[in-house]
């Protein structure tokens, strides 16, 4: 039987978790710079102690609607990538047998499916987990990007 | 187990010092046989090697490098003399000593091998004085070897710590130590982010009252100061670090072209980044060969032409204006341009009629192009595949630049130009949108301000591009929140932007943006990975209080607005239009300052003027201060920003008037001399053609010039000084990648 840990944190009404052995540390309010024509689920980019990364908007990556996002950030190394994810609120660090984890339904699609690795029950409810690595995808080469520049002028004779 | 590994470990590092030391030994020992000293480094140095290879029973580097001592001793017995024959072979048994340690070092165990073809020779050559050649047969050599090994065993593991004690008497040895660069860059990371904690501390010390916490305070301060410079100067090195390797690399060259080649190096002990150092090594490997292999004559075309046979090879380093200048100098034949210019001719790279018309620096900028080799043959040394180009493009990659001057007969002068270090960049700080990016400062040609709102400012509309005219020149302008798609606060009435002229590939262009703050140095992150698909920014930095503040693409801006291919098809003609001056009155307050007599500022820019005195006026830190109606308000002494201002004594006024007035929500205090009156002039301003600081311009009224204080420009300078007294000037170190 094997056990993993996972770190629990909560954006809007959902319960989520991160693989433990790739969190760094947990803080609160840290600055961000925005990154003009990022996408939406870019927050913009930190600075840990010297070391600049992507900040993900958990809320808008999800597109969870009643979630702010504002003043919790998990910095999670993942390989060799170090990323941001601000999220509402942090729970515990709790084990569970892979076993007992769960599939997502098959009938997800798009972003979301690649999002969500599995769930585990909970008693009162749903522990949502998420590929991290698709998150780090996703920031390291955030595609959708707007594209910037003016439209061509129409030039009148 | 691991003790030995480690002991092995350090065996190879000293093995592979030594290995490298012989290689310049005896290059030096060939141009200068008598050198008694010379012999004797490299004497002790084989011995040492042989000692300590007993020592880990690694019986073939034993055996060869006591061959290399044999010969070794009867040189330095003076039985024998060093010739070109001997140090080939002396030479070549340091390569495969170099190849046994590579082995070594890889699988822990030496690599097979069979040298016995080498010692023999080697013995050989040692034996050859005293003995005919006839006489030294491979079979009496062999035998004998074994058993010298094997009787030197147990004596040979004690001797070198004795020569070491032997050599210093009483004084202590300073053994360079060698660091791992990632743990250098570690260090590096970490002081730059003791800067940083540093300058988010000393708030608190300037606010606290507590002596024993403030002196803590600047004594980190001291030190952390202290520790950034250390850090700086850890990362650079001297060249000759590079340098080291290329006599062997000059005498293998020039041996096998058949030419005789002598080096001189000059200015070895000029520092660079280390990093620098390394990406110059492989083109300055390439120049070299380059100049053997193609410029340098062999010894009996040299003789023709009058020149000695031994032709020199100058290497020259050297620090100039903040730039390294490596040069590498031949006196050989120098470049053929006929040959440059047939050779690009035939392999397509220009047309026949175009290649007679060019002249000779045009010629040798066709070298750089891919593709091109002027030898007939390639050989195996300067015709690997990498042509002049890639050398180019590795100078260029580092910011530096590469010029070849060349004389026929005379010889080739290659002059590479490299930047001290890759790490620091001076950059304008802007503001747009409530955001603060940064320009690199070596691509702003000027900065103009101007007000959008006004009628007659400068901007006209071309065909729906904005263009400003600049002197007598239209140069269109891009708005920086229209290209970030950010959304910037109206313009408030009067306010003021500023444009950065810019260049792109010689297109000149305007770059609006709301507010300049100031030039600093900044150390780049490369935003790598991270956002790669952003190309509106070419890297990030972090300032002195821990923000993440982005660098502008000026190049990707100017690309992705598609206003440069739009000049291109329609290029803007300076278009005369006369516009019709608007008489306006406004009402200014005029004053003096000391050395200026006319001076105004608009009445509506003026709170209230107030008498104060001396004795009210109080210091905070090295500003002035004056608590009125219950805010803080700052003095500005606008004899310090205004040209044309005479400084003079403070409190020489005892009653000085001061006009009070608000500046982005702050409170400050313009100090003047006198008030003199409140009078109705024409709105029309006069530009000054050399722009004078802290004005805008003059107002002519009765034939008089009246100067117009520049009140946003003082307040911005009193604030620049201000702020770059809070933190260090380069305010973090470089973190590669």
């Amino acid at each position: 039987m094997m056990e993993r840990s996972f770190l629990v944190f909560h954006v809007g009404a959902y319960s989520l978790g991160v693989p433990a052995e790739e969190l760094i540390e947990v803080n609160r309010n840290l600055g961000y710079t925005k990154v003009p024509g990022s996408p939406k689920m870019i927050r913009g980019i930190l600075n840990l102690r010297g070391l600049l990364m992507p900040a993900v908007d958990m809320g808008a990556y999800l597109d969870i609607p009643d979630s702010t996002c504002q003043s919790f950030s998990i910095i999670l190394k993942v390989q060799e990538n170090h990323i941001a994810l601000m999220v509402d609120s942090i729970g515990d660090i709790m084990g569970f047998h892979i076993q007992e984890l769960v599939l997502p339904p098959t009938h997800l699609s798009g972003q979301f499916q690649e999002a969500i690795e599995g769930a585990f029950k909970l008693p009162n409810g749903l522990l949502i987990i998420l590929d991290t690595k698709a998150i780090s995808r996703n920031a390291q080469n955030p595609a959708g990007t707007i594209s910037v520049g003016l439209q061509p002028l129409s030039i009148s004779p | 187990m691991e003790n030995h590994d480690e002991i092995l470990a350090e065996f190879i590092l000293e093995a592979r010092e030594i290995i490298d030391r012989l290689d310049v030994d005896f290059v030096r020992l060939e141009e200068d046989p008598s050198e008694q000293a010379l012999v004797g480094n490299i004497f002790r140095g084989l011995h040492t090697l042989k000692g300590s290879s007993g020592f880990f029973s690694l019986k073939r580097l034993e055996k060869l490098s006591h061959a290399g001592e044999s010969l070794l001793g009867k040189i330095r017995a003076g039985q024998a003399e060093l010739d070109f024959d001997k140090s080939t072979r002396l030479l070549e048994m340091n390569d495969i000593l170099r190849q046994i340690i590579d082995g070594v070092e890889a699988s822990h165990v030496e690599p097979a091998g069979d040298d016995q073809e080498l010692i023999n020779a080697l013995l050989g050559l040692s034996q050859s004085e005293k003995i005919s050649p006839a006489q030294v047969s491979a079979a009496e050599v062999e035998p004998e070897l074994p058993e010298v090994a094997v009787q030197e065993d147990s004596m040979e593991v004690l001797e070198p710590p004795e020569i070491a004690f032997a050599s210093t008497p009483g004084q202590e040895v300073v053994v360079p130590v060698k660091v791992n660069p990632e743990v250098l860059d570690k260090l590096m990371n970490i002081a730059s982010e003791m800067v940083l904690a540093r300058n988010r501390l000393l708030p608190f010390s300037q606010q606290s009252s507590d002596k024993l916490f403030t002196s803590a305070v600047r004594s980190i301060d001291l030190l952390t100061l202290e520790l950034q410079e250390r850090m700086m100067k850890m990362r650079m090195q001297p060249i000759y670090h590079i340098w080291d390797k290329f006599p062997r690399l000059v005498r293998d060259v020039a041996a096998e072209c058949g030419k005789k080649v002598r080096l001189l190096q000059e200015g070895a002990e000029t520092e660079l980044d280390r990093i620098l150092l390394d990406s110059i090594r492989d083109p300055l490997v390439h120049l070299i060969r380059n100049s053997i292999d193609h410029s340098i004559e062999s010894p009996e075309i040299r003789l023709e032409k009058g020149k000695s046979e031994l032709a020199y090879l100058v290497l020259r380093a050297a620090h100039q204006n903040g730039t390294v200048i490596v040069e590498v100098i031949d006196d050989g034949a120098g470049i053929d341009y006929e040959r440059v210019r047939q050779r690009a001719i035939s392999r397509g790279l220009i047309s026949v009629e175009k290649a007679h018309t060019l002249n000779h620096k045009e010629l040798i900028d066709l070298i750089f192009l891919p593709g091109f080799s002027t030898r007939e043959t390639v050989t195996n040394l300067s015709g690997r595949g990498v042509g002049m180009d890639v050398v180019k493009n590795n100078i260029e990659n580092i910011g530096g630049s590469i010029e070849i001057t060349s004389v026929p007969n005379e010889g080739t002068h290659v002059k590479l130009k490299i930047p001290l270090t890759l790490a620091i960049l001076p950059t304008l700080f802007v503001r747009c949108a409530e955001e603060i990016f940064l320009i690199p400062q070596n691509r702003i040609l000027e900065l103009v301000r101007f007000a959008p709102n006004e009628p007659n400012n400068g901007i006209e509309d071309f065909y729906g591009t904005p263009t400003f005219r600049l002197r007598d020149k239209l140069i269109p302008l891009l708005f920086l929140n229209e290209q970030l798609h950010l959304t910037s606060a109206p313009l408030k009435p009067k306010q003021k932007l500023f444009i950065a002229v810019l260049n792109f590939n010689g297109t000149l262009f305007g770059l609006v943006v709301e507010e300049v703050l100031n030039i600093q140095d900044i150390v780049i992150k490369p935003l790598g990975d991270l956002l790669r698909d952003m190309s509106n920014f070419a890297g990030a930095t972090i300032m002195g209080n821990g923000e993440v503040a982005l660098i502008l693409d000026v190049d990707g801006i100017a690309r992705q607005s598609g206003l440069i291919e739009r000049l291109q098809t329609n290029p803007i003609r300076q278009e005369e239009r006369y516009v019709a001056p608007v008489v306006e009155m406004i009402s200014v307050l005029l004053f003096e300052i000391p050395g200026l007599h006319k001076i105004a500022l608009p009445l509506d820019a003026i709170d209230h003027i107030i008498k104060l005195d001396s004795a009210e006026i109080q210091q905070n830190g090295n500003r002035e201060v004056v608590y009125f109606n219950e805010q803080l308000m700052d003095l500005v002494r606008l004899d310090k920003y205004v040209s044309g201002g005479v400084r003079e004594a403070q409190a020489h006024h005892a009653r000085a008037p001061v006009l009070t007035c608000q500046y982005r929500d702050r409170l400050y205090g313009l100090v003047v001399k006198q008030v003199t009156d409140i009078i109705e002039v024409p709105a029309k301003l006069h530009e000054l053609s050399t722009p004078q600081r802290g004005l805008n311009g003059c107002i002519i009224y009765n034939d008089q010039v009246i100067n117009v204080l520049d009140l946003e420009e003082v307040l911005i300078m009193h604030n620049i000084q201000e702020e770059s007294n809070e933190y260090p000037q380069v305010i973090d170190v470089y973190l590669p990648n």
